[in-house]
């Protein structure tokens, strides 16, 4: 058994904690996925760690992951259909099949994706709903290459965001003074620590629900910090001071 | 791709029973990867999220209308929308640009034979685009100013893309006029180049200082004087002889510096009006 | 959770005194406002356009002092910095007619520098909070005002403003139109400062958590609707509405000193 890597970019790894080059001696160079590129591009897609930098790990883990790899990789329908920047393509000509395609792709992830963040199954109907609706609409402004997943994420967050801003609109309406936000939690990640040590997961893990979720609305899912204030709703200042800290910590646990 | 998300962390994933460290690795990597998509895709089948996931197609394709004409965002359309907006790309300031020299090259063909002391064409094409960055920034003829001045590409940015896009339509429109006005070529086609270049520049210039209208007037103004005061006296006016030209560029220059050294003159309006 | 504390957006003026050759339109203005919806309200010719100029950084004041988002608008930088996460809709706007509308939005999309790339996606957002998906592409000269007016409006949350200024921006559109509004109103109000001028009382007590009534130049009353409509009670104004009462007694007092 074995816990998964967290993989992404090295560079805004360093930036994020504020390493030097070199991340962690000669533990495999795992890092957080930065949510959000510079100048508005599309969040860039990760990049998985290559085999030599795994080569640290045992040898099992190793064999193990490459297994996986080879079975996924081979799921012949996958590899035979249209690519998505071709599917959006026909969907900004207008072609509803290809529409049908792409929201049968990424309609389920995105859902679970959303899911963990909105409190309801509602709400991440509705989110979903204007999102696919968006890309409907906008569809021949795509001009990436193997960036869909990471444009429908950014359309998500924007409708995510709006959501968020409606329901505190309806709850001050209503007179309550908080908007509760559930966060999905597990009881079981114990289960998953793996049998090596990966500190950046378990740094990730030691700091608390609320630093996290802060390092994650602003990481992982690239919101802007009052985009994040809105979602999480908690004042600015808290997200900068709980994101400094994270940080902090993550920088203390890894060094 | 080196990795994939097992199956059972696809499991645990799709039914919310991971933790937050393994699930943030879990959605980085499906961003970008569709067998693992395809993966969760069949698992979220046996579970609570197919029925949003149902529930929010029907209602999206109910409400699929038709698309927009969307474009991609790229630099060179963002040049084209702020031009589309100026004066250089009406029709009917292209048209009258070549009517007018039009005419003048004609008459200037025709007092070839008579001799005539000064090209109309070179007496004319400068203004041209004096009369354009009027146009492009006066005050009440750009209908959108208020709102452009609250933005921060809005004042003297604007201003040059515009200006830039009078001047590539003038000039070869002039040039070509030049050309057609034949053996007066030596004299045409390019003395008025440099005045242009020059008169447009003074526009700015002034125009940081009186608004762009005025300063359009009071430059077209002096230029006509230079031009027609001397003929009065039956001279040749010396601003358009080679002699003037050093002198003109010192001017050039000179305007470049002013707009340079005010150039927040341009980013607020100035209001005489009712409060 | 209030308004005031989720988000630092700041506007802060004192002692604002603005005058074109002889006429003072603002004379010695302070305000202070964080996010939420602001509403401005006062007879015309009360200050009310020109301290939307000035906070729109499209006129200077002659003394006085404005800071937004804690940044004094003395220098270029600073000016373009606030310029980019502003959005404004004064009263009487210019359009060209040429354009469609998704033309118009996206045109000012361009000028306040927002990333190439999200214009595209920014500009279909705005339209659809506007509620104008269907006629996104139609020249803006087959429009009807109010639809004109929802086109300006789009421009001006295209960029999703910290401060959104907006100058009589229900003029032209119809009950339904305004509800509407509102409703987008009170959903920026959550995260940016928006300020509302207006001279229709009913659109300050349905939307604004907090109103501002200004008269010649100078702050009358600041408070809450319902302060507004006790003003009312207490002084004798004469109206339709409780806030209309509330509104001419203010005047009225104000008047008199």
């Amino acid at each position: 058994m074995f816990s998964p890597l967290l993989v992404g970019r090295e560079d805004e790894v360093r930036a994020l904690v504020g390493f030097g080059t070199g991340l962690v001696g000669s533990q495999p160079k795992v890092a957080l996925v930065s949510g959000r590129g510079r100048h508005g591009e599309y969040p860039p897609a990760p990049i998985v760690t290559s085999d030599s930098q795994i080569a640290a790990y045992d040898v099992e883990v190793v064999a193990a992951l490459r297994t996986e790899a080879a079975r996924r990789a081979s799921l012949s329908d996958v590899s035979e259909r249209p690519p998505d920047d071709e599917l959006l393509r026909r969907i900004g000509a207008g072609d509803r099949s290809a529409f049908e395609d792409y929201y049968s792709r990424h309609a389920p992830w995105l859902a679970v994706r959303l899911r963990r963040r909105c409190g309801d199954d509602d709400l991440t109907a509705d989110v979903l709903q204007e999102t696919f609706l968006a890309v409907w609409r906008a569809a021949a402004s795509y001009s990436g290459t193997n960036q869909a997943g990471g444009w429908l994420w950014s359309i998500a967050t924007r409708r995510l965001v709006d959501a968020h801003r409606r329901r505190m609109v309806r709850a001050r309406a209503a007179g309550e003074q908080r908007f509760g936000h559930v966060l999905v939690l597990s009881a079981e990640d114990e289960a998953l620590a793996g049998s090596y040590d990966n500190r950046l997961a378990a740094a990730l893990n030691r700091l608390s629900p609320e630093l996290r979720a802060v390092l994650k609305a602003t990481v992982l899912d690239g919101l802007s910090v009052r985009e994040a204030a809105v979602v999480l709703d908690v004042p600015e200042g808290t997200v900068k001071s709980r994101a400094a800290r994270a940080r902090r910590q993550l920088r203390e646990a890894l060094a | 791709m080196t990795w994939h998300i097992s199956d059972q962390l696809v499991r645990r994933y799709v039914s919310g029973r991971l933790g937050d460290a393994d699930a943030w690795s879990v959605e980085a990597h499906l961003v970008a990867c569709a067998p693992c998509q395809a993966a969760v895709g069949e698992a979220v089948a046996n579970t609570d999220n197919a029925a949003v996931v149902e529930h929010a197609w029907n209602a999206t394709v109910d409400q699929l209308g038709s698309q927009g004409r969307v474009r991609t965002g790229t630099a060179g359309r963002r040049l084209l929308v702020l031009v589309a907006s100026g004066p250089a790309a009406r029709l009917a300031w292209l048209v009258s640009i070549v009517l007018v020299l039009a005419v003048a090259a004609v008459i200037d063909r025709m007092g070839m034979r008579l001799s005539q002391p000064v090209s109309l064409l070179a007496v004319v094409a400068p203004l041209l685009p004096v009369l354009g960055v009027a146009l492009s920034y006066g005050s009440g003829l750009d209908q959108a100013r208020e709102i452009i001045a609250s933005t921060p590409d809005g004042g003297l940015r604007l201003l040059l893309v515009r200006t830039a896009a009078v001047l590539a339509v003038t000039t070869p429109v002039a040039f070509a006029a030049g050309l057609f006005a034949g053996s007066l070529a030596s004299r045409t086609s390019v003395t008025w180049l440099l005045p242009s270049l020059v008169l447009t520049l003074l526009t700015l210039a002034l125009g940081s200082a009186m608004g762009l209208v005025r300063a359009a007037a009071a430059v077209g103004g002096g230029w006509l004087v230079a031009v027609i005061g001397p003929l009065l006296t039956r001279d040749a006016p010396p601003v358009l002889t080679p002699d003037a030209r050093p002198i003109l560029l010192l001017l050039g220059v000179t305007a470049v510096a002013v707009v340079v050294v005010r150039r927040q003159s341009f980013e607020t309006l100035s209001f005489r009006l009712e409060p | 959770m209030t308004a005031s504390t989720l988000v630092e957006t700041h506007v802060e003026v004192s002692d604002l005194v603005v005058r074109f050759r002889r006429t003072t339109a603002l004379d010695g203005f302070d305000l202070d406002l964080g996010p939420g919806v602001h509403g401005l309200l006062g007879p015309n010719g009360a200050g009310k356009t020109t301290l939307m100029r000035v906070l729109a950084t499209v006129a200077k004041p002659t003394a006085g002092h404005v800071s937004l988002f804690d940044r004094d608008l003395t220098d270029y930088p600073s000016l373009r910095h606030v310029r980019r996460r502003l959005g404004y809709l004064p009263q009487h706007f210019g359009y060209y007619p040429r354009f469609t509308m998704r033309e118009f939005v996206e045109y000012f999309a361009w000028l306040k520098e927002m990333p190439a790339a999200s214009v595209p996606l920014a500009v279909e957002r705005a339209i659809e909070r506007v509620g104008l998906s269907d006629r996104a592409d139609d020249r803006l000269r087959r429009l009807s005002g109010g639809m004109v007016r929802r086109a300006g409006i789009a421009q001006a949350i295209v960029n999703d403003p910290d401060l959104l200024l907006l100058d009589e921006p229900t003029a032209g559109l119809d009950p339904e139109q305004r509800v509407r509004f509102r409703g987008l109103l009170r959903e920026m109000g959550v995260d940016a400062c928006v300020i509302v001028s207006t001279h229709l009382v009913e659109d300050v007590t349905a939307a604004c958590t907090d109103v501002t009534l200004v008269n010649e130049g100078n702050v009358v009353f600041r408070g809450t609707p319902p302060d507004l409509i006790a003003a009312g009670e207490s002084g004798g104004g004469e109206g339709d509405t409780p806030i209309e009462r509330g509104y001419t007694a203010v005047l009225r007092a104000a008047r008199q000193r």
